[in-house]
């Protein structure tokens, strides 16, 4: 019918997107043209359903209006996205583009499913949306708030994403940019005429700024095959939304073998070791994927499997920073946890600290302030937990490391375990410091504080702290991965009543 | 290229002599910090122009310990 022919036709031609020089500039940018992106992440390489194909037909430069939405099957799972397509006005946010994107994530929501950014815009059409951006139509940022907690939002940004647009990446629950994207709350030409900096895109917001000093980005793709790879990992490590479980795979033993875990841990308690040994020789082989891993690197975060089933990781790092917790690994681990707390992935702890960082340099950098947030989500969090006292246990920083007395599911320590208000050099310096000082013979004096820490010391022999029951109990750290299993087995069916309230207090959790 | 110093803390060890060959990843200090044992290492490698701390220092976070010319 010719009806029919004419539909087919005027697809045909939507699908091939901008005009020519539109694919030029994306190929010249060494980026795909958007439904060939789409290829690497769906599993028939097209949109299950797609919708909006007509928007803006009757302008042959603006098909789709420059945006694909529907859903798509990635390892057969069902997920919503929204890909801005750079073809058509590099992206930019029309009206209809704005509809379509917010509707897209009525969608997800009303489904409960997943939702995909795929973000290569250069902002606000700003020549065809007079009041653009006070109109009800364009609260993506309402919806990214809405839908936050309540279906994984994961984000990947391909190009240079300046002003308002940059709030999507951030608002994504995990976020993937390319090595050569970038993103600011301001272009480098808007800084320069607002507050006179010179600065170049990469500088300003580059993948590696973010990776590695303001913490918003997850992961830095060199290709992008490779960003698909991650998204693909992702979806199936999360459930379709709140209320649903993650996904569940085959299980595998783990890359080292768990009876290597005694030398992975030093015997000087100073010493410091690369925790990512422990967690391969506790976690099922390639399996552990982490986020975040260039900054605050003194915490490391990461989605795993144990025996098939879907973990988060929050372990000190004592190769950086001796494992201290900093006003920046401090937010790092309260947001994995919120994270993880959301999406019913319970958390195992892998504690080993000095504890929270000290000096003015940090108290200016809002340590208490941020390492509540860290002890707050940890307390908050419902999800089991199991708390590993691998080595060191100092301070309040096992508070933030789910320690005995923040209602972990169990608390098993290692044999190399010291849990203690700090370590014996400083507390014998905290109580008996004049002691010592009224001691004039060096070499006694020495001598007595030797055995001050000796005695202190033992005070936290762990076979004493597990006669007390201050940790439930202590194994063979051979044991550990079997006994994680066992108990999160036996945790699965978790339900917690916390006091009714409308809130906490505490944002940024 | 100047190595900063991530961690505050006080220096137990200068490991390197200015003028000294040093490849990406050498220790060139260990602080003592929260009780552990620091190491900070060359972000590059090349000589060393010029070190800024001796023992017994309290180094800040963000102080330059070092300066490297990369090769």
């Amino acid at each position: 019918m010719e009806r029919e022919e004419k539909v087919l036709k005027e697809l045909e031609r939507i699908k091939k997107g901008g005009p020519q020089r539109g694919h030029e500039k994306q190929k010249a940018e060494g980026k795909l043209f958007v439904r060939d992106r789409l290829k690497l992440f769906l599993d028939d390489g097209e949109p299950y359903t797609e919708f909006g194909r007509f928007a803006r037909s009757g302008d042959p430069e603006f098909a789709a209006d420059g945006i694909v939405t529907g859903t798509g099957k990635i390892d057969g799972r069902l997920v919503f996205f929204a890909a801005n397509d750079y073809t058509v006005k590099a992206g930019s946010i029309g009206r209809y583009h704005g509809q379509k994107f917010i509707l897209s994530q009525i969608a997800a929501i009303r489904a409960r499913k997943p939702m995909v950014y795929l973000v290569d815009s250069s902002g606000a059409r700003i020549d065809e949306t007079g009041g653009y951006h006070c109109e009800r139509s364009i609260g993506l940022f309402y919806y990214h708030s809405i839908m936050s907690g309540f279906v994984p939002q994961i984000g990947v940004l391909y190009g240079t994403c300046f002003a308002g647009t940059a709030y999507t990446p951030v608002f994504c629950d995990v976020l993937i940019m390319m090595k050569d994207a970038a993103m600011a709350i301001a272009s480098p030409r808007m800084v320069k005429m607002v507050i006179g900096e010179d600065v170049t895109p990469q500088a300003l917001g580059g993948a590696q700024m973010h990776a590695s000093v303001s913490g918003s980005c997850d992961f830095i793709a060199d290709t992008e095959e490779q960003a698909a790879e991650i998204v693909k990992k992702l979806v199936g490590f999360l459930p379709d939304n709140s209320d649903c479980l993650p996904p569940e795979a085959e299980a595998k033993e783990p890359k080292t073998d768990p009876a290597k875990i005694d030398d992975i841990i030093p015997p000087d308690a100073n010493r410091p070791y690369n925790v990512r040994k422990l967690i391969e020789a506790f976690v099922d082989a390639d399996s552990f994927l982490e986020l975040k891993a260039k900054y605050a690197q003194e915490l490391v975060v990461g989605f795993a499997r144990l025996g098939g089933k879907v973990i988060g990781i929050v372990a000190n790092q004592p190769s950086v920073k001796g494992g201290a917790i900093f006003p920046e690994s401090s937010d790092k681990g309260a947001g994995f946890i919120w994270l993880c707390d959301a999406y019913n992935i319970p958390l195992v702890y892998l504690c080993d600290t000095p504890g929270f960082m000290a000096g003015s340099a940090v108290e200016r950098g809002g340590i208490l302030r941020r390492g509540r947030n860290f002890i707050f989500a940890t307390s908050c969090a419902t999800v089991p937990r199991v708390c590993v006292v691998v080595r060191k246990a100092y301070g309040a920083g096992i508070y933030a490391m789910s320690g005995p007395a923040y209602d972990p599911d169990i608390t098993l320590a290692l044999p190399s375990a010291e849990l203690a208000v700090m370590g014996p050099e400083a507390a014998i310096n905290a109580v008996f410091f004049n002691k010592l000082q009224a001691i004039e013979d060096k070499e006694e004096r020495a001598k007595v504080e030797k055995n001050l820490r000796d005695a202190y010391r033992e005070g936290y022999n762990i076979f004493k702290l597990a006669g007390e029951m201050i940790v439930d109990d202590l194994i063979p750290p051979r044991d550990l991965r079997k006994e994680c299993i066992r108990y999160f087995e036996a945790y699965k069916d978790k339900h917690v009543d916390r006091p009714k309230r409308r809130h906490a207090t505490i944002v940024g959790g | 290229m100047e190595v900063i110093n991530e961690m505050a803390g006080t220096v137990t060890e200068v490991r390197v002599s200015p003028e000294a060959d040093v490849q990406e990843g050498d220790v060139l200090f260990v602080l003592e910090s929260m009780k552990m044992q620091i190491e900070v290492q060359t972000p590059a490698k090349g000589i060393v122009r010029k070190i800024h701390v001796e023992e017994g220092d309290f180094i800040d976070e963000g102080s330059v310990l070092a300066e490297i010319e990369e090769v």
